[in-house]
């Protein structure tokens, strides 16, 4: 039986709201790359490309951004897949201490990512900070200037990322290792394969898909990181913590270039999507390989 | 004694060790500073505090005033969630009920909200509220309308940004219900919003608790739309606390007592719904 007519009155409400605050913009943002626009007088000038041109051809802080951005994610994707591959391997089992162990790293992930900033810019403070003064207790004096030092700060902050998401990611690849059949770590026990081999032959071929995502997820996460990078930085010390995305907002909102930072959103908008079809098509090869 | 010693400081032990303390230190710092004179921040970073203090928190509640923002992060998430959750399981139903075709067409319109990041959105979505303002504001038949350091305007503009990943997880949900019941209950003369409440609803309750986790953590929790979109007014719990900092510079104690208050609320939830906040926070970010 057909469902009646009425049945798209449910979509009424939803589709209002999410086409007027959501589709909406995403053509307007296209359009306003294409003016001089401050986003706040009524008048506004069409520029062509200038926009596109300015910001790819002379614009250092925008280079300094995206070179920042690639990495900030490297760091966090290799670390954090890393991080949660190992600690998801060490509390596979279901015993109470790997439960409270798995509880305990997954907090951070509740945190705002305000509240990170802060704790991780008072761990990181050159006069009071925290880990200023565990180096103390080891006589260190003089450790490095966390996020005062403009060649660590990115991945200083890159590192408070990690901390906060290592847990969620963990999860997931737990969640594939128990999937794995019990019997198949049997066998490679009777064949008598080392820990290595039973990884890198049983193990890893298995996860190899949660692996894919947890890459995916961890990239595009790594392109989000505003809040955290925003918070803790601002994108300073002198723009060595600036991603694209505190690029696109500072133009915006503190500098009211609204068509130039537009285009430069619809630049990171190409970006994400130009990784996320590489990494596809990367992972797909590596799960084909295997 | 050597066979024991060895065992314990096996590889595993010492990276959990490590891991754990890596994980707990900053998580304690922020309780006991929180909790400590400025002075002794300073002076005995490492050591917890004595005398134990509530200063702190009596600076931010009491001079500040933080509960009206507290109030105002409480009504933006609840309003929020149960929003999105009402309009986002009526279009799971109708892409359920419609399948086909149109049904495909309904769920890749929202799915499509997914792939556009925040980041992409702000600029062209705060030169419409810009305009929408304007417009209502010079309209004489039509009823001021205050998006900006508003609580229903930016419950507004949650609830659409927040649509689509809470569409995805329900949907996803509501299709392995087997359409025959829907089919048959028609039959019986049922009607859609009968089919809807009875139904489709009582049968995603996994789906809809996942994803009201996942919604609360993230509005209670948002940033960027507060900082865009608020002003004293509507200020969040979270864009007040972005603000002491520009006050405090780095008087942790205080900023610390600030991410006690922003954190405890979803710490004390996580606490007692240890399992659906892990399920629903893994799913929902997997999705988006």
């Amino acid at each position: 039986m057909k469902p009646s007519k009425g049945i798209y009155l449910f979509v009424l409400p939803a589709l209002i709201l999410y086409g007027i605050f959501v589709l909406y913009p995403a053509f307007y943002g296209l359009y306003i790359s294409f003016t001089n626009w401050d986003g706040l007088s009524a008048g506004y000038d069409h520029v062509g490309l200038r926009n596109y041109r300015n910001l790819l051809t002379n614009d250092t802080i925008f280079a300094k951004s995206v070179a920042n951005n690639l990495k900030f994610m490297l760091f966090v994707v290799i670390v954090q897949t890393a991080l949660s591959l190992l600690f998801a391997l060490f509390l596979v089992r279901n015993t109470k201490g790997n439960i409270a162990l798995r509880t305990l790293y997954f907090l951070p992930t509740i945190l705002a990512s305000v509240s990170v900033a802060f704790i991780w810019a008072a761990m990181y403070d050159s006069n009071f900070g925290v880990i200023k003064a565990i180096l103390g207790l080891f006589g260190v004096r003089n450790g490095p200037g966390w996020l005062a030092d403009p060649d660590i700060a990115i991945y200083s902050v890159a590192f408070a990322q990690v901390w906060a998401h290592t847990g969620q990611l963990m999860i997931i690849f737990i969640a594939g290792l128990q999937a794995i059949p019990a019997d198949l770590f049997e066998v490679a026990a009777i064949e008598g394969a080392s820990k290595f081999q039973t990884f890198r032959f049983v193990t890893w071929p298995l996860i190899a898909p949660a692996a894919a995502i947890v890459i995916a997820y961890t990239t595009l996460q790594s392109f989000k990181a505003f809040e955290l990078v925003f918070a803790m930085t601002r994108g300073g010390p002198n723009y060595a913590t600036e991603i694209i995305a505190t690029f696109i907002y500072r133009l915006a909102f503190q500098s009211y270039k609204f068509g130039y930072a537009s285009a430069a959103s619809m630049v990171f908008l190409v970006f994400v999507a130009v990784i996320t079809v590489i990494q596809f098509k990367l992972l797909r090869t590596d799960r084909a390989g295997e | 004694m050597f066979r024991t010693v060895r065992r314990w400081l096996n590889l595993r032990t010492i990276s959990l060790f490590i891991f754990t303390v890596v994980i707990l230190v900053p998580l304690l710092t922020v309780v006991s500073a929180s909790l400590k004179t400025m002075r002794q921040y300073v002076t005995e970073p490492l050591k917890p505090p004595s005398p134990i203090t509530f200063d702190n928190y009596r600076d931010l509640f009491v001079d500040y005033g933080l509960h009206r923002y507290f109030v105002n992060s409480l009504v933006l998430t609840f309003c929020t969630v149960v929003l999105v959750i009402l309009f986002s399981t009526m279009v799971s139903y109708a892409i359920v009920r419609a399948g086909g075709w149109i049904g495909t067409l309904l769920f890749g319109l929202f799915s499509a909200g997914l792939m556009i990041p925040a980041q992409v959105n702000i600029i062209p979505l705060y030169g419409l509220v810009v305009k929408l303002e304007s417009w209502f504001a010079s309209a004489a038949w039509l009823p001021d309308l205050k998006f900006r350091d508003s609580l229903p305007g930016l419950i507004v503009i949650e609830v659409s940004i927040l649509l689509s990943i809470s569409v995805f997880i329900i949907t996803g949900f509501m299709k392995t219900i087997p359409r025959e019941l829907f089919e048959a209950a028609a039959m019986d003369g049922s009607s859609e919003w009968w089919m809807y409440a009875k139904l489709a609803v009582p049968l995603s309750l996994p789906s809809i608790a996942s994803a009201s986790i996942f919604l609360c953590v993230i509005v209670w929790n948002d940033l960027l739309y507060p900082l865009l979109f608020t002003g004293e007014k509507a200020k969040t719990l979270t864009m007040a606390l972005m603000m002491f900092r520009g006050e405090y510079e780095s008087n942790y104690p205080i900023l610390f007592a600030g991410v006690m208050t922003v954190s405890l609320p979803m710490v004390a939830a996580y606490v007692f719904l240890q399992r659906w906040f892990i399920a629903g926070l893994t799913s929902g970010s997997l999705k988006g």
